[in-house]
């Protein structure tokens, strides 16, 4: 992995942190229930992709 | 515009910054673990971005207004001539 390879991917962890909290607070002022329930999946997915980014990084250092 | 659009125009925006960072992220990766999960990532974010306007969309957020054929055939000819 390259220092800009890495560079991209702490950027890309940034942003799906930034979402995530976003989404909570989303969650927490929305008044119609179906987008509550929509914004608790997209939650999940952004979940999924920072844990699969830190993982990459993770593997890269037990390499 | 009430506040529960306001929610969901501000994800629509984090969704596309973020987009980009994957676009740029998969272009200029050359390890292929990295790039293959930037560009799966990317693949993630555009479909969640599709899906939200989608939404938006249905809850009459967004009006969308298509051209009519002529516009388009104005066009056409114009590339054609060029």
């Amino acid at each position: 992995m390259t220092q800009k390879e890495l560079l991209y991917v702490e950027d890309a962890i940034g942003h799906e942190k930034t979402i995530i909290e976003n989404i909570k607070d989303y969650i927490n002022c929305l008044q119609d229930e179906n987008l509550i329930d929509f914004m608790k999946k997209e939650l999940k997915n952004h979940e999924r992709e920072q844990k699969d980014l830190i993982k990459l990084l993770e593997s890269e250092t037990n390499e | 515009m009430s506040n529960d659009q306001k929610f969901l125009d501000s994800y629509l925006l984090l969704l596309k910054s973020t987009v980009e960072v994957y676009v740029h992220g998969t272009l200029e990766s050359s390890n292929s673990k990295v790039r293959n999960l930037l560009k799966t990532c990317l693949d993630s974010t555009m479909s969640m971005q599709e899906v939200t306007y989608k939404e938006m969309t249905n809850l009459g957020f967004y009006k969308i207004k298509n051209i009519d054929k002529n516009t388009i055939c104005q066009t056409l000819n114009k590339v054609k001539e060029a």
